[in-house]
């Protein structure tokens, strides 16, 4: 009977790799969601950053990193109160950040950088299937990033 | 069946079944309310009046990222200077230019107001400075014209869009 049992289960895996590989389907962790809120009144680039190999925040931080594809807009910004977002597949999502964002007055023609510089990576600050918020709060005319993972 | 068979047999046939049914999924989803797209415009066109009776250098600035009008004209790569005669930037007296500009190198267009005089190492003066912003003073596919005129004691830079 035990043994039975043994060389069923030892079938059952191998077998079925071989047909979700015959399938071309390949089972592959959860996607990472950004969701970039801007809760100002006035326009922010936010600056998002994603790599897929970066292990620190200077290797993240590189223009090649930078991500604008959560808009199709001219200018990656986001509007007042507007939220984007944006699915990275956990592969692409071994770092995460977001560095040197703007507040842009369009109206005055003034803008304040950011001082927060957010850096997190894989499986330490976040994992596969979470979603990490950035959220643009103007502080005093200051813009300031809080960071909240779920 | 039992449910040894099942495991054994039933299970490899759903998951052939639900891998030949949806195949493979890849989920990339950029989200956005665009206010772009395919088929507008893609240029701003500017065009610059020397309605003075000396030489002029317009100084346009023009920057692809938000900032500041300090932070345009502190960056000396910020100027544009391909029009003009021998594409120098510069204009003599009475003379026009203008030029095309592609809409995304344009987040912030200004002069800081056009140095005017016949020896512009010793300029008889300045103009106004103005900044412009795309999406608030401007649009995509507008033309931006500056006029740079002689004022009552000084100088003058107007602009109007349309």
């Amino acid at each position: 009977m035990r043994r039975a049992r043994l060389r069923g289960a030892s079938v059952v895996g191998p077998l079925l790799g071989l047909v979700l590989a015959a399938s071309g389907c390949i089972v592959a962790p959860p996607p990472v969601r950004i969701e970039l809120l801007n809760t100002t009144a006035l326009d922010v680039r936010p600056n998002f950053y994603s790599s897929s190999e970066a292990a620190t925040s200077g290797e993240l931080f590189l223009a090649e990193n930078l991500r604008t594809d959560w808009t199709s807009r001219v200018f990656p910004e986001l509007r007042a109160g507007e939220t984007a977002s944006l699915e990275l597949t956990c592969a692409d999502a071994a770092a995460v950040g977001v560095s040197g964002s703007i507040m842009f007055d369009a109206l005055r023609v003034s803008a304040v950088t950011s001082p927060d510089v957010l850096f997190l990576l894989r499986d330490a600050e976040f994992g596969c299937g979470q979603t990490v918020r950035f959220t643009f709060v103007n502080d005093a005319g200051a813009l300031r990033v809080q960071l909240s993972v779920e | 069946m039992t449910i040894r068979r099942w495991i054994r047999w039933g299970a490899p046939t759903a998951a052939l079944a639900l891998g030949a049914t949806l195949g493979c999924i890849v989920t990339v989803e950029p989200i956005d309310g665009g206010d772009g797209g395919a088929g507008g415009p893609t240029t701003i066109t500017v065009r610059l009046i020397n309605a003075s009776n000396i030489g002029l250098d317009p100084q346009i600035f023009i920057s692809a990222e938000a900032l500041s009008a300090e932070a345009l004209f502190a960056s000396a790569t910020n100027k544009f200077t391909s029009f003009g005669d021998f594409g120098l930037g510069l204009l003599g007296a009475g003379d026009a230019a203008g030029f095309d500009l592609d809409c995304a190198a344009v987040r912030v267009l200004g002069t800081p107001g056009g140095s005017f005089g016949n020896d512009l190492q010793a300029p008889e003066g300045a103009g106004t400075q103005r900044v412009l912003s795309q999406d608030a003073q401007f649009n995509c596919g507008d033309t931006i014209t500056f006029t740079y005129s002689r004022s009552s004691g000084g100088f003058t830079t107007s602009y109007g869009i349309n």
